[in-house]
């Protein structure tokens, strides 16, 4: 069995050896791939993080986080402005 | 009975002076920054879609404006397309998840000339774009025809943005982070991440032929959904509870919607490149994480319908909530027909056609742009202390582009299909398909026109508020009557 190194320099090689025959091609897929595992790691650790810290217990009460003691639920904040002018 | 003298009133009134106190606070430290970014967005709003009508009137009159090479379509289109995606989406995008954030965390933004500056640099590099482009120097790559140069400027320009939206984050009092932050937080980091490996990938260390569009429409495509999607869905979250005073119908399902968003999106992109010389397993892959879309869709969906049911009504007394829920319906009609677009053997008969065109401007117009109007429309009272000068400029501007973006979206999706039916048939000569797509071409100005007639009188309504042209906020677009006396 071919030490770790080894392997590692030959499929370095693999993909950059001869750009013209399609290696570079995989490698930069190979990379999308990576950064598309790179979102989707950042979305698991938010995730991790939200239910670390107890953000979905109680769920249904974050609702109410958009308010504010002097804009409270059941108070509408929004109009045109006089429709005279 | 003299209630001042009940304790509990004298707390309520106490937390409620500090609440007021704290709000004008937040509102006071972001007004500089923020309508920096608001009036430079409008600026380049109106310039976008100057440059998309003169594209527009080239297609079905190709001799108008042909004498100029800055001004021939292979430019002016692509300048129209930067502008409005960096100038204006973008920078109204950043004033918006700002403004939220700071909103939300109940924490007053902290460096201002920070931002500024950031601005500043944001409108340079898209002045070095625009010129760049129509002076020749276009990349041709979709969705980043600026050249890298100016792509250097706009990620520089981003780095403050992200260095404020983490520090509100740190400083935001205690309690539960909204789903609306969630949205916010992600697509701050999300849109440079994907901007600068686009660059890196396409421009510094350039990718070979053929990986070139698997990186551009993965990046296109996740711009829309990672950046400018996350960033509307928040303004929906965030404006519809508040505007009517009613919480969002189920949280439990919002939450289903962010993290499905944020678990399937990052797929979808090469759905673009179906038929294209690609390992037929990356295609696959994007057209199931297309389909899976369908889940934070109908979530988001059925969410705010159920929110707004009773409330309906609310739509003839409120500007914002005309714009967001125009804005809400429209994700829910152009995430659906994405997917389904998705699907090979109906993206067979729509790629290359106009139906294409008219689903983009459903996502980045109906959807992102009628979203950030009626954002805009509630944030600049707050931050100005002043009102919009006429409820029938707001109508006017609501109606025209509600309406030419409607026209707009049903004529072009007619006129692509009928192409993409002609085209697959082979009797029929190419003049000839191009010949019975003109109508529809011509339809397109019309609905262009109405819509920069809407950019017009938005900007009108804009300078009027900015020139304290306008009364100072009564309980109109409200600051609440004890803010007002506060300010």
């Amino acid at each position: 069995m071919a030490p770790a190194g080894e392997s590692v320099s030959a499929l370095v090689k693999v993909f950059t050896s001869d750009p013209l025959n399609g290696n570079l091609f995989a490698l930069m897929l190979a990379l999308i791939f990576l950064v598309l595992l790179g979102i989707l790691g950042s979305a698991l650790l938010m995730f991790w993080w939200a239910a670390s810290v107890g953000q979905f217990e109680n769920i249904e009460d974050g609702a109410l986080a958009v308010f504010d003691t002097d804009e409270p639920a059941g108070q509408t904040t929004d109009s045109f402005p006089d429709p005279r002018r | 009975m003299k209630t001042a003298s009940l304790p509990y009133v004298e707390h309520h009134r106490e937390s409620l002076d500090q609440g007021v106190h704290l709000r004008i606070e937040v509102d006071r430290a972001a007004r500089a920054p923020i309508t920096a970014f608001f009036v430079t967005a409008v600026f380049w709003l109106l310039l976008g879609s100057m440059l998309a009508l003169v594209a527009s009137i080239k297609l079905h009159t190709p001799g108008f404006l042909a004498d100029a090479a800055w001004l021939t379509f292979g430019r002016v289109r692509p300048a129209h397309l930067d502008t409005v995606i960096y100038g204006w989406c973008s920078a109204a995008c950043i004033g918006v998840g700002l403004w939220m954030t700071s909103r939300l965390c109940r924490a007053p933004i902290r460096h201002q000339r920070l931002l500024l500056g950031s601005a500043l640099l944001w409108n340079i590099g898209n002045a070095m774009g625009l010129v760049g482009v129509l002076g020749g120097w276009s990349t041709s790559v979709e969705w980043l025809e600026y050249p890298p140069v100016a792509g250097l400027v706009l990620m520089a320009a981003f780095v403050p943005v992200m260095i404020e939206a983490v520090s509100m984050v740190r400083r935001r009092q205690p309690g539960h982070v909204y789903v609306s932050q969630w949205y916010i937080l992600a697509a701050f980091f999300w849109f440079p991440w994907l901007y600068a490996t686009a660059q890196v990938l396409l421009f510094w260390h350039p990718a070979p032929g053929p990986a070139q569009p698997a990186v551009n429409w993965w990046y296109a495509h996740n711009t829309l959904g990672l950046w400018f999607t996350p960033v509307g869905l928040a303004s929906a979250y965030y404006f519809i509870p508040k505007v009517i005073g009613k919480p969002i119908h189920s949280y439990y399902l919002s939450m289903v919607g962010f993290w499905s968003l944020a678990f399937f999106y990052a797929w979808n992109g090469m759905h673009h490149l179906i038929g294209g010389p690609f390992p037929a397993w990356l295609i696959s892959v994007s057209v199931v994480a297309s389909l899976m879309m369908f889940v934070p869709v109908i979530t988001v969906a059925v969410n705010h319908h159920l929110t707004m049911r009773g409330n309906f009504d609310a739509l003839r007394w409120s500007p914002t909530l005309r714009f967001v829920v125009f804005a809400a319906m429209s994700y829910t009609v152009v995430s659906l027909q994405g997917s389904l677009t998705a699907i090979r053997s109906l993206n067979r008969l729509t790629h290359f056609t106009h139906y294409t065109v008219a689903h983009a401007h459903l996502g980045m117009y109906a959807f992102v742009t009628m979203m950030m109007f009626g954002a805009i429309y509630y944030i600049v009272p707050r931050l100005t202390g002043r009102e919009w000068p006429s409820a029938a400029a707001i109508k006017a501007h609501f109606w025209l582009c509600g309406l030419g973006v409607i026209l707009y979206w049903v004529g072009l999706s007619i006129g692509g299909f009928k192409q993409g039916l002609a085209l697959l048939d082979e009797s029929i000569p190419f003049m000839e398909v191009v010949k019975r797509t003109l109508p529809y071409l011509e339809l397109r100005s019309w609905a262009g026109t109405m819509m920069t007639l809407g950019h017009i009188i938005f900007a009108w309504s804009l300078w009027r508020v900015l020139t304290r042209r306008t009364p100072a906020t009564g309980k109109a677009t409200l600051l609440a009557p004890q803010a007002a006396a506060l300010t």
